[in-house]
């Protein structure tokens, strides 16, 4: 009985004497967003639902975690990708027919004529697919420059925040090293892609000045090399992030493992190592969303995918041209077509290993200045 | 494209030819030209409804400038190939050779815009970095 009225009494001063205890935007996060929002490129502002004003992350959040307008922006994102990719594809495919009819009438004419027909179909098949693609190479070229020199600008940063900090040492020696690695992999990998793009398409392009003039045993060899270096730089990625503690990794989950396994399908040459660096990645974002908020990451993405979209259908349809013209018995053609569509897997492998390492650089630097502050 | 006009054709320049040559052997190569020039312009005429067609897809579609070199040089490949035929059957080698050179010179002119559109992307793919 007497346990029972002390329990009692406790209930009673539980309800009457309770607070209430519940989350609130501090005005640090807010200002933040705030900067962080205005700082965001007019095409992509422009592309965010209405009423997102970079006022109030709350109900900024609500409205871009909203899945009706996540997947009408991927929509968006996929339909305007295909909408430029789609006539490009179909202009490939008409000169291929072309070519493949004009070849038909060949063995007609003399040898030397019809060696030089087959050089003029090759070059206009060639022109067209290298002119129309330009602007997209020119584009991933550019967003990757701009990430390696917002990288580049980190760093020092970096850097100052330590040394603000005052413990020094064992600071460089937690995150660091890291961030050293990470700055000099972005540097590396943005640097070498466009030469090396330049390169490939340059030698696939002389086969057409003769059937006998082959480079591309020499195009094999400098892209087995480039793929061997890049395999190593995300060998040592996946090494250093799993022996790093700058950067905490988050715990497995169900979802995790699903984008892991789409990283690795999807994402050509490096998706397996992007894909065992999810944890990682995981554990970057929860660091960004506590600096500018689930907005700043969904915005981060927003900026991202449009890309890369773009360069995974721009190697498809390269690859379905291909082998429609190998269907047709355009040999020539269909070689230099499967050769711009590896370049462009080349390009959306550095594009996704590049972007990886600038969000692991970006949760370093928000990491250290809330550890400073 | 009618065939049997055409097939009607080279058997009459067939037998005027066999004709001819028992008049004259001096008319035989005049005639072969004739025959050459008569049966580009039936062919012509009788392809032009698809070269029309190809012309409008292509310029729909957008390769029209890329399609036109291809027809265009299969064009001046089948013009030089007859003419160098009828040179070689009045045993005029050289000068058969000559057309056929002339020809791929013309096939590599019609190609030079497309060369220089291809490195001009590669230049400015190195001018990138």
């Amino acid at each position: 009985m007497k346990r029972i009225f002390v329990f009692a009494l406790v209930l009673l001063f539980l309800i009457f004497f309770s607070f209430s205890a519940f989350a609130e935007v501090d005005d640090d996060l807010k200002s933040e967003y705030e900067d962080f929002f205005y700082g965001v490129e007019g095409s992509i502002s422009g592309s965010l639902p209405d009423g997102v004003d970079g006022k109030d992350p709350v109900s900024d959040a609500e409205a871009l975690t909203d899945w009706k307008y996540v997947f009408s922006f991927i929509g968006d994102a996929l339909g305007a990708s295909l909408s430029e990719i789609m006539p490009i594809f179909f202009t490939l495919c008409g000169l291929v027919l072309l070519s493949a009819a004009i070849e038909a009438f060949r063995t007609s004419l003399d040898p030397k004529f019809g060696d030089m027909l087959s050089a003029c179909s090759f070059f206009a098949v060639g022109a067209a697919a290298l002119t129309l693609q330009y602007g997209v190479v020119a584009s991933s070229a550019r967003y990757i420059g701009e990430l390696c020199s917002v990288a580049n600008v980190l760093f020092p940063i970096t850097v100052s925040l330590y040394a603000a900090g005052g413990n020094v040492a064992s600071a460089s020696v937690s995150g660091g090293a890291f961030g050293i690695f990470l700055g000099i992999c972005e540097n590396v990998l943005s640097r070498s892609i466009v030469p090396f793009s330049g390169v490939c398409l340059a030698l696939a392009v002389t086969t057409g000045f003769s059937a006998s003039f082959d480079l591309r045993p020499i195009s094999g060899v400098i892209k087995k090399t480039y793929t061997t270096a890049l395999g190593f730089i995300m060998m040592l990625f996946c090494a250093v992030t799993a022996a790093q503690n700058a950067i905490a990794s988050g715990q497995d989950s169900l979802g995790l493992r699903a984008v892991k396994f789409f990283a690795g399908s999807a994402i050509p040459i490096v998706g397996g190592a992007v894909g065992e660096s999810m944890k990682t990645l995981a554990a970057s974002v929860g660091i960004l969303r506590k600096s500018i908020g689930v907005c700043g990451i969904v915005i981060i993405f927003l900026i991202f995918l449009p890309t890369l979209f773009s360069l995974l259908l721009m190697k498809t349809a390269n690859s379905a041209a291909s082998g429609f013209a190998a269907m047709l018995g355009c040999s020539r053609e269909a070689s230099l077509l499967s050769e711009i569509g590896s370049v462009f897997g080349y390009i959306a492998a550095v594009l996704c290993a590049t972007s990886l390492m600038f969000v692991f650089l970006l949760a370093l630097l928000i990491g250290t200045a809330a550890v400073g502050a | 494209m009618d065939s049997a006009k055409i097939c009607a054709v080279a058997l009459i320049v067939i037998g005027a030819a066999a004709i001819i040559k028992q008049v004259g052997a001096g008319f035989s190569i005049p005639l072969r030209a004739s025959a050459l020039m008569v049966f580009a312009a039936l062919l012509l005429i009788s392809a032009r409804p698809a070269i029309e067609y190809l012309n409008e897809l292509s310029l729909s579609v957008g390769f029209s400038k890329y399609a036109a070199v291809i027809l265009k040089g299969f064009g001046v490949a089948l013009l030089c190939h007859g003419c160098a035929s009828v040179c070689r059957d009045s045993g005029e080698a050289t000068v058969a050779s000559c057309v056929e050179l002339a020809g791929k010179i013309e096939i590599f002119l019609l190609c030079v815009p497309l060369i220089n559109d291809l490195l001009e992307v590669v230049q400015e793919l190195i001018y990138l970095t």
